[in-house]
């Protein structure tokens, strides 16, 4: 008896113990902002089966964007036998969206600047290979294709100008979800961070292989230390 | 090396203890290289250059798979050296630190086999028999029973051959497989009546064993603990300062990692020293005769 006391006394500590150094502790990793309750992470990674719930705010956006998916799906498909492909190998993932041969601009940028308001989160040897301007790919026109997702858009440019990108797929819902550019990875500034993405004014609730672009569409990725709220997502 | 076992328990026990301990934790390319060169030369003390070649080729295709299941699934890092179909970046920081984990597995492999040489069965019940008797009852038996297999697999087969039955078809095989497990399952219940009738499980039991912590067992029991807390305090501080990600960065190597590599070389090559020298004393005794 004395012992089974002994002994859920020992895991309660070590669970205590693990949460604290998990980082829910204040000081250490975690916020010191209460937590919100029933956050869904509103990073890029929302995949189908979750956005009705937290899409509410925006359902005109996200039907627009149901809505250009299956515009362009089907002219795209029919476009196949032009075989007009882009100077572009590596697209695998959507061979038949991106064989349309229409070149579009649209502005993209990655940014990191909110980390530098939390520098006692970060690990010093990923602060020191971030730029100093937080600015990882610079605002600039870049060309693609009709009927590119914003996906297909930032890994091309990633990978034109080798920098570090990683991303995670989920093939039910072939939805793309951004684990890290640059070397920055989600989680690696608090517990509220990651990889966010603007277009215009909005965050789309969508993942972005999910998000096809329009011409001139201004696309920014911003990292965030605050479950979006450090740069300007208002929907929770 | 076989004298390495004729040492008290508690004091072989300590010493995989420690092993196991730092060669898990101390991810320092040069200490993954010490611990991997003392348990090579461990397993060649123990049982011989041709086992030994046999173990590690044995390894070496585990230690790939774990070099490639960790380039697939990990990209971090600055250096670009490839990407994958999927575009997914294949880094040098990633390599490094695909190999490196490989290295630690191999090593961690290594210490097993040995430990498993020189920590008998009686052994591990004396020094765990106190706190958990049952857990230790059940791992010894364990430990016990592959090679247990392998013997009766040899009893089997020879038995089948005299009857004519020596050829390697699939259905001999079978059979032999099908009368080894009916015949464990027999001594899995003559193994517990035996335990029953013997008292097993009541309560005051008194286990027997001769072992005696002499001065000599003493000693390099002391001298284990003291580098071993030397090392674990290097492990916990910062002595094994390594950086994989996002980029390789080592500190500068200054006396105190190196005094921490030597405590390690001492510790982990101790029971080959101690062999060696205890052979020397020998021959030595023996020629003034």
């Amino acid at each position: 008896m004395k012992n089974k006391i002994l002994f859920s006394l020992i895991v309660l500590f070590l669970l205590i113990l693990t949460f604290w150094w998990g980082g829910n502790a204040p000081g250490l990793q975690g916020m010191p902002t209460p937590l919100v309750e029933n956050a869904a992470p509103s990073k890029e990674k929302v995949q189908a089966d979750q956005s009705p719930s937290v899409a509410v705010e925006t359902p005109k956006t996200e039907d627009a964007n149901e809505a250009s998916v299956a515009a362009t799906g089907t002219p795209a498909e029919e476009n196949k036998s032009t075989n007009e492909t882009p100077a572009e190998p590596k697209e695998e993932t959507n061979p038949t969206i991106s064989e349309s041969s229409e070149e579009l601009t649209c502005t993209l940028s990655v940014q990191c600047d909110t980390v530098f308001s939390h520098t006692d989160w970060i690990d010093s040897g990923i602060l020191d290979i971030l730029p100093a301007d937080g600015l990882i790919f610079p605002p600039q026109k870049v060309v693609f294709y009709e009927g590119e997702s914003v996906y297909d858009v930032l890994l091309r440019q990633m990978q034109e100008n080798r920098i570090h990108f990683e991303f995670s797929t989920t093939p039910l819902y072939n939805s793309i979800y951004v684990e890290g550019i640059g070397n920055l990875y989600e989680f690696d500034c608090g517990e509220g961070s990651g990889w966010m993405y603007k277009v215009g004014d909005t965050f789309p609730k969508i993942s972005c292989s999910e998000y096809i672009l329009q011409n001139n569409d201004v696309v920014r990725w911003m990292y965030t230390c605050d479950r979006g709220k450090d740069v300007g997502d208002t929907v929770q | 090396m076989k004298s390495f076992g004729t040492y008290h328990p508690l004091v072989i026990a300590s010493y995989f203890i420690f092993v196991f301990f730092i060669s898990c934790l101390s991810m320092h390319p040069v200490s993954l290289g010490i611990h991997f060169v003392s348990a090579v030369l461990f397993t060649l003390c123990l049982s011989g250059m041709k086992k030994t070649v046999r173990l590690i080729l044995t390894l070496l295709p585990v230690g790939c798979l774990s070099v490639l299941m960790n380039v697939l699934f990990n990209h971090n890092g600055i250096t670009i050296l490839a990407y994958f179909p999927n575009g997914n970046p294949l880094t040098k920081e990633s390599l490094l630190y695909a190999l490196c984990a490989a290295l630690m597995l191999i090593t961690v492999i290594l210490w097993c086999s040995a430990l498993y040489c020189i920590m008998t069965s009686d052994m591990l019940i004396y020094v765990c028999g106190r706190v958990f008797p049952s857990l230790a009852l059940m791992i010894s038996m364990a430990l016990h029973f592959v090679p247990e297999f392998c013997r009766q697999w040899k009893v089997i087969a020879n038995g089948q051959a005299c009857i004519g039955k020596n050829e390697k078809t699939l259905k001999n095989t079978l059979r032999i497989f099908s009368i080894l497990i009916t015949r464990s399952l027999e001594n899995a219940m003559d193994t517990a009546d035996s335990m029953k009738s013997r008292g097993f499980g009541l309560m005051p039991r008194t286990s027997f064993s001769n072992y005696i912590f002499s001065v000599r067992n003493g000693i390099v029991l002391g001298i284990l603990l003291l580098l071993g807390a030397y090392i674990m305090a290097g492990i916990f501080g910062t002595g094994f300062c390594f950086q994989y990600f996002p980029q390789i960065k080592s500190p500068e190597i200054s006396f105190y990692p190196l005094s921490l590599w030597l405590c390690e070389a001492l510790l982990f090559l101790l029971p080959v020293i101690l062999s060696c020298w205890e052979e020397h004393r020998w021959t030595v005794s023996q020629s003034k005769i």
